[in-house]
Formats: C-alpha cells, structure tokens, sequence
C-alpha cells in the first residue's frame, strides 16, 4: 500500500515540480530578451530567434519528464491490482 | 502495439497478402505518403529552371536561401556540403509534424520508430563529417585536452555524443507524442460534452493551434541542433584568428575602392 502511495505521489507530483523549475528559467530568460530587444531594437530579429531556441530547450526537459509520466501512468493500474489481491 | 490509429492509407494494406498486415506499420505509410508530396513538389518546381524564377521555384529557392544562410552563419565558410541534408531533414520532419492535422493522416513523429531513425543519420553523418573534414586527428576531439586523462574522457565523449543523439530523438518524439495525446483527450472530452448536452464542443481546438505552432518550432530546432554539432565536429580552432585578421583588413580597402 505504500507503494501505490508513493507511486500516486511520483505520478502526480513529478510533472508539475518540473513545470515550476522550467517556468521561472523561461521566465529569466523571456526578460533577458525583451529588455534586451528594448536596448537595441534593430537586433530584435537575432534576439527573437536565440529567445525561441532557448524557450524550446529549457521544454523540452519538461517534454522528458513527461515521457516518464506517460511511462509511469500506464502503470498505476496493474500496481493497484497487484496490491489489491494481495 | 499494434492497435492502429485508422488512417487513410490503411486502405492499401488490404492490397497486401494478409500475413503482410503485421508488418507493414501505418507510421511508415505515412512517411511515405509524405516522400511522395515531396518529391511530386519537388519535381514541379524544378521543371522549367528559369533565371528569374516564378511560381514554386521561387519557394524553393527561398527555402534553400534560407537554411543556407543559417548554415553559413552557424558552421563557417565551407557550410555548402552539409546544406542537403540539413534542408531534407528540416523540411522532410517540418512536413511530418504537421501531417497530423490533415484528416485521415498522422503525424509519423509521434513514434520512435521515426525519430530514433533520423537522430541516428545526423549522429552518423556528424561523425562522417567530422573523419572527412579532420581526418584521423577527428579522433583527438573524443581524448580532451589533457593526455593521461584520454581513457575517460574517450568514454565519456562517446556517451556524450550518444546522448545527443538520443535527447534530438526523446525531443522531438516527446512534443508530437504529447500534441497528439492532449488532441484526442480534448476531443474526447468535447465528445463527452456533446453527448451530455448535444451541443457540439471543439474542445481540442486550442491544441490543434498549439500543435500547428510546435510542429515547425520542433522541426526547427531539430535541424538548428543538428547544425551545432556539425559545426562542433568540423570547426578548425587554429583558423578562427585568422579569419577575423583578414575580414577586417579587407573590409576598408573595399569601401573605399
């Protein structure tokens, strides 16, 4: 039973933790570019293309921990199952 | 593993003998049907190769344009041989991801068995470029720079290019995988409000949105990463100074003249 606890917890918890980390680093980085583009507006073009490369790359460490999410969700059902018949 | 998602060209599976069924995958069909767009597009526009170009051939060299300013930017003088496979593979996964969004077609990308694949030509092709470019002194980017610590190192860069090659792969399966199960989650729950209320609900129309904006955004940064490290495994250090001596020594002269 403390296995499907902590499972539940893993599962539901892991997602949004990562979220948080991912967000306030896009964040940083959403300022550093707009205050940049504000300095020098004939760079915005260059800008806007490091901004959207460094957005991506900071989610797609949140797209890994998805995957583990997807990974694990299918697996609540069986553990809960094997628990319940024990 | 092998429900199907039901697509359009299930229909030339049945003209298949039936032991074949199992083995043809319906993400390969639609690879293909995405080959053939290409190459049917391809070939019209450059039918007629006019100076001043017109219609479809405009868009092309636009596009070639395109990626090989990014190249030339990114990788160096020299970026006109990695061009070609820099363009196919933007193009070619910027048409895959956004497939999916035709009805009775899917999106290709959102199986391993797709990206793993094109992840393993650009580890490939890095490595042929790099033997190509340095020759046998290739090998000396995997020992670092210290000489009694080359063992690890040489393990270590291994598993580093391998990781590379398998976070391009875990990217990009990761965003379609995801776009496609918020879709039809979204879809099911507008189904489910429809069947409640009889009101028609396009839930998932704001993922679709969100999908047609991913899609290249993902594509782009495939092929942007694949740049880097062409240009990782092909720069030469020693030239760098030299480069910017003569650019800078010329650039007067030229204005004055």
């Amino acid at each position: 039973m403390d296995y499907a606890i902590m499972m539940a917890l893993v599962v539901g918890l892991g997602l949004p933790i990562a979220v948080v980390f991912a967000a306030t680093a896009q964040g940083k980085a959403a300022v550093t570019a707009m205050e940049s583009i504000a300095r020098q507006p004939e760079a915005a073009g260059d800008i806007r293309g490091a901004l959207i490369l460094s957005l991506a790359l900071i989610e797609s460490l949140v797209i890994y921990v998805l995957l583990s999410f997807l990974l694990l969700m299918g697996k609540l059902g069986p553990v809960l199952e094997y628990i319940g018949k024990q | 593993m092998h429900e199907r998602h039901g697509t359009v060209l299930n229909v030339f599976l049945n003209l298949l003998p039936a032991p074949a069924h199992a083995f043809v995958d319906e993400m390969v069909l639609n690879s293909w049907a995405v080959i053939v767009l290409l190459m049917v597009l391809a070939w019209l526009g450059t039918r007629r190769r006019l100076r001043v170009p017109r219609g479809l051939q405009t868009a092309w060299e636009m596009y070639y344009t395109f990626v090989r300013d990014f190249c030339v930017a990114e990788i160096g003088p020299g970026a006109e041989k990695y061009v070609p496979l820099l363009a196919t593979i933007f193009l070619y996964i910027l048409v895959l991801n956004l497939f999916g969004l035709v009805p009775g077609f899917l999106t290709p990308t959102m199986s391993l068995n797709t990206t793993v694949p094109l992840a393993i030509i650009v580890l490939v092709a890095v490595q042929y470029y790099g033997f190509r470019e340095h020759g046998i002194r290739y090998l000396k980017h995997f020992t670092g720079d210290v000489w009694w610590l080359a063992p690890l190192m040489v393990v270590i860069e291994v598993i580093g290019q391998v990781a590379k090659a398998l976070s391009l792969s875990v990217r990009l399966f990761g965003n379609m995988f995801g776009e496609e199960t918020a879709i039809s989650r979204m879809a099911a729950l507008g189904a489910l409000a429809f069947s409640v209320s009889y009101v028609p609900v396009p839930a998932h129309f704001i993922n679709i949105l969100l999908h047609l904006i991913i899609g290249p955004i993902q594509a782009f940064i495939f092929f942007m990463l694949s740049a880097a490290y062409i240009q990782t495994a092909t720069r030469h250090e020693e030239d760098a100074e030299h480069g910017d001596q003569t650019e800078s020594v010329q650039a007067p002269q030229g204005a004055a003249a």
